[in-house]
């Protein structure tokens, strides 16, 4: 009996820290995924790994590098509104930033200006890698907050937004030279 | 008894109409039974169309040499449409509306009926790869993968609470074949020339624009 409670502790130890650390932004993200207005996109770790995987032609060492970051995400959460529902893109931008913990996360840089705003945070992983990036952005039509996991390279997070499409990643271009 | 010209064996073939005739038949059963392997093959039920006052129910397979060859006939295709037709074994399409819809219509209902599906998708084995969700719409991209994370199954599943649309595709995706996809799209070196700022002539080309072949349609993003 003892050892049954002994190994229930033991597992739910090493299982509940990591379930809380899944949840870190992400509670943002599940209340209003589904609600009027907003679109929800999830992307798995898995997907990741089978795009890391393709067999592209590759030569650019640089090209490689970007393969190899992209092999490093974990997992990509986009909520998107564009307006028809009860919120407001400012209000979202504050409620969201208040979802983020403060004592996890440091701000990697703030852009604020008439008509946009734009918050990135960052959660420190080793040195020059981050573990998670939290992106806000604010355009008074339309409000964007992305949630990057993984072991990612800070360097090469701008590389991202010139190569993706839309998705909010574009205001990650603000990032080039960041980390170099 | 045969003629001084003519062998038994050759008094005994069947006459030029009877073998066109024969040869008809056989080109005609050929794709009858192919639907009947597919529906063997890519789905527990066979076909079924249903469209009533209550809903509609359409359900259908299509072998994967028939997919194949669309790859190589349908004159309008995308590239990547194309190359990954070309990897198909099997594919079952399902469309359910009205009472036939999971959730019978109840768009209020819709999302639960909607996660039970994906929670049978994951009993089933399957790994979920991308998930898309609107207030109205939800999209789901899910996988059984094999050695090597080559692609054995594709299941995409789409709901906006009045009609449910499931894709389950059987394949033999490998890495390389994802590859020839992306590249098909256009999204190539190209594009990763442009990630690291290189002026150079192969990436002078915008993100997004036609680097891909002449005879390619002009619908690859939709």
């Amino acid at each position: 009996m003892k050892r049954l409670f002994f190994l229930l502790v033991l597992g739910l130890s090493l299982v509940l820290p990591q379930h809380l650390m899944a949840q870190t932004g992400n509670a943002f993200f599940d209340r209003y995924s589904g609600q009027d207005g907003f679109t929800a996109i999830n992307i798995t770790p898995k997907m990741f790994e089978l795009i890391a995987a393709m067999s592209i032609d590759a030569e650019d060492p640089e090209a490689q590098a970007i393969l190899e970051m992209i092999e490093s995400i974990e997992g990509l959460n986009v909520l998107i509104y564009e307006g028809g529902g009860n919120a407001s893109p400012r209000s979202l931008f504050q409620e969201a930033r208040k979802s983020v913990p403060s004592g996890n996360f440091e701000e990697l840089m703030t852009v604020q200006g008439d008509e946009e705003q734009v918050h990135i945070l960052v959660e420190d992983g080793k040195p020059g890698y981050i573990k998670q990036l939290v992106l806000m952005v604010d355009d008074q039509d339309e409000f964007v907050f992305l949630t990057l996991r993984g072991n990612i390279e800070l360097a090469q997070i701008a590389k991202l937004a010139k190569m993706a499409d839309g998705m909010g990643l574009d205001a990650l271009e603000n990032l080039e030279g960041v980390g170099q | 008894m045969s003629t001084p010209h003519t062998s038994p064996r050759k008094a005994h073939r069947p006459s030029g109409r009877k073998r066109r005739s024969l040869a008809l038949l056989l080109i005609l059963a050929v794709p009858v039974l192919g639907f009947m392997l597919g529906a063997a093959a890519a789905g527990p039920a066979g076909p079924r169309i249903v469209d009533n006052d209550q809903g509609t129910h359409i359900a259908f397979s299509v072998p994967g040499f028939l997919v194949r060859a669309a790859a190589r006939w349908i004159p309008d295709a995308p590239d990547e449409a194309r190359v990954l037709m070309r990897h198909v074994r099997g594919l079952r399409v399902e469309v359910r509306e009205g009472d036939y819809h999971p959730a019978r219509g109840d768009a209020a209902a819709a999302g639960q009926a909607f996660a039970r599906t994906l929670a049978q998708r994951e009993r089933q084995g399957y790994t979920p790869l991308m998930r898309v969700r609107s207030a109205d719409e939800r999209i789901a991209v899910d996988a059984v993968l094999g050695r090597g994370d080559r692609i054995r199954k594709l299941a995409i599943t789409a709901d906006d609470g009045e009609s449910f649309v499931q894709l389950r595709l059987k394949t033999n995706i490998g890495p390389e074949a994802l590859g020839e996809v992306l590249e098909a799209t256009g999204f190539d070196r190209k594009r990763m020339g442009l990630a690291f700022g290189e002026d150079t002539p192969e990436a002078g080309a915008a993100p997004g624009a036609a680097s891909a072949p002449a005879d390619a349609s002009g619908a690859i993003d939709g």
